[in-house]
């Protein structure tokens, strides 16, 4: 079988459509609202949600209008399906890039035995959260395939470069996914949603898990070669602000914000090792917003 | 007080110290004396964890290739149970005084041809050939080797050999029924059937060609079936009783 495939190979049955990566838009330091409000319209393509944008006063209001999902609200179920789908992708894509990473760097002189372990074990984990996350589309009567998947996870946390690959995945794309779930517990939590806010905070505790060898791994990899070092944080830094989405995460639920669209989860992220300095560099990560 | 029967005079039965049994409970029936020495028993298990190490980087690898689901699930899962059999097996070895735990060697070159054939698969349409590699191929000669070793090791000089590889059967005899399950559902058509039955004798032969898991000789080993005495009968039996009696005789005159 051949190593280190490209996003565009994964496999998916025919319920799935992908949208294209506004990769220019997700790697660039400097953004514009306009430009923001068109990759969202791209990115979540479905019709219905983007008329809930608009309803919402478009892209502009992610930014500066806090919408913190109150349950009870029309837009509620809609906003959570689209969010539940994106996230059962990023599980799916998450499954495959510790797959990936297990037969990618096998036989790899400088990874000891234990890092093929860790990700065999992410691959597991990562497959019950598909099971997880697909048990709760069902929940919020969203079908399988119902919105466009885009592959941006895998395509910015999957390097050939095992230093980079865990950095983008493990710290990177499970950091994300940190932040995610904190929302969706306390949403679930201000819904009364047993469900929802249970099944997520077992998955948040496996991704702490995750983001843990990501810290270990990167640190192991780079130990005594500042060059590389430098390397990796720089590819960091570049993941990171693709992944903040044109500056749409900041902020902190711990430090009590509520206007941001994606809060930082300092208490999580610290569980999983990062510093205070850290956080804040993931904070402060996206682009510069311009009108 | 105990009122003594035959047995508990013996010590078996009895409670308290006019027990005076064995360190074991008298029904039980482990052997001492196993297949393999200690060196014998390292040189097996590092063709296991070699075997058990390629097959969960493979079927971490499949995952991203397998456009079904819940196939895609399926080797995620296992994925892990087999990189937690090679870790048993690298905690086992220096318990076995193998100063190197990492050590993970095929047994022959041909074995080597037979696992990367069986990981060569990639497109997304022989999600069949790899389902049939690993659960019709690899986890069946799993389970037959893991077994032997199971019964012909000893069970109380090796018993933490014996006990892992009760953790590991477990894990494969469930693969093994689960991904039969999703073959037998998959292979809705004669041309897929077909495809899987080709693809299975390929390996099998492959398979053969390097002798299995440890090489010629995986299951192979002398019979060490415990056999009770030959029957004593007729002339020599009626002698044997005769002599005994003399021997009383004396004994009771003296
Ligand atoms: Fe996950
Ligand atoms: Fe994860």
């Amino acid at each position: 079988m051949k190593k280190f495939m490209t996003s565009d190979e994964l496999a998916r049955d025919d319920r799935f459509t992908r949208s294209s990566l506004p990769l220019d838009f997700l790697m660039a330091e400097e953004v514009t609202v306009e430009q923001i409000e068109t990759t969202m319209t791209t990115l979540l393509s479905n019709p219905d949600m983007l008329k809930s944008m608009e309803d919402e006063g478009g892209a502009a209001s992610l930014l500066s209008g806090g919408p913190r999902l109150n349950p009870e609200e029309e837009r509620a179920k809609l906003t959570m399906k689209t969010q539940m789908h994106g996230i059962f992708m990023g599980e799916m894509q998450a499954l495959e890039a510790a797959g990936r990473s297990a037969w990618d760097f096998q036989d790899n002189e400088e990874l000891p035995w234990e890092f093929q372990l860790d990700m065999c074990r992410q691959t597991w984990d990562e497959g019950r959260h598909v099971e997880i996350y697909s048990a709760l589309l069902d929940h919020v009567d969203c079908e399988i395939g119902e919105f466009n998947e885009n592959l941006f996870l895998f395509e910015f946390g999957c390097s050939d470069d095992p230093a980079e690959r865990v950095t983008g995945v493990n710290r990177c794309l499970e950091g994300l996914a940190l932040d995610v779930f904190q929302q969706t517990i306390r949403f679930g939590k201000a819904a009364d949603d047993e469900t929802i806010a249970q099944s997520v905070d077992f998955v948040s505790a496996d991704e702490v898990t995750h983001v843990k060898f990501g810290q270990v791994w990167a640190k192991a990899l780079t130990e005594g070669d500042p060059e590389r070092r430098q390397k990796i944080v720089n590819f960091q830094r570049k993941v990171d602000r693709a992944f903040s989405l044109g500056g749409l995460r900041g902020g902190s639920y711990d430090g009590g914000a509520t206007e941001a669209f994606l809060p930082i989860a300092r208490e999580f992220r610290k569980v999983a090792g990062f510093s205070d300095e850290e956080i804040d560099e993931v904070a402060g990560a996206g682009p510069k917003v311009t009108s | 007080m105990v009122e003594q029967t035959e047995s508990s005079a013996n010590g078996v039965g009895a409670y308290g110290i006019t027990r005076h049994a064995q360190p074991f409970p008298y029904w039980d029936r482990r052997r001492l004396v196993g297949e393999w020495d200690v060196e014998q028993s390292v040189q097996r298990i590092v063709h296991y964890k070699y075997f058990e190490e390629r097959l969960s980087a493979a079927l971490g690898g499949w995952g991203a290739t397998m456009p079904e689901m819940d196939c895609k699930n399926l080797v995620a899962r296992h994925c892990y149970e087999h990189a937690w059999h090679a870790d048993l097996w690298r905690k086992r070895l220096p318990e076995l005084r193998e100063v190197n735990e990492d050590r993970s060697e095929p047994p022959n070159d041909a074995f080597v041809r037979f696992v990367d054939k069986l990981t060569e698969p990639f497109d997304h349409d022989l999600t069949m050939e790899k389902l049939v590699g690993i659960y019709r191929v690899a986890i069946p000669h799993l389970l037959a080797v893991y077994t032997f070793h199971q019964h012909v090791t000893s069970d109380i000089t090796d018993s933490p050999t014996v006990r892992i590889l009760g953790f590991m059967l477990q894990d494969d005899h469930k693969q093994y029924v689960e991904g039969e399950m999703m073959i037998q559902d998959l292979a809705a058509t004669p041309e897929l059937r077909k495809r899987a039955g080709a693809w299975q004798l390929e390996l099998d032969l492959l398979l053969g060609e390097a002798g299995g898991i440890c090489g010629p000789g995986t299951l192979g080993g002398l019979p060490k079936i415990q056999k009770p005495p030959h029957a004593v009968l007729g002339d020599e039996l009626r002698k044997r009783r005769e002599a005994a009696r003399k021997v009383a005789e004396a004994a009771s005159s003296s």
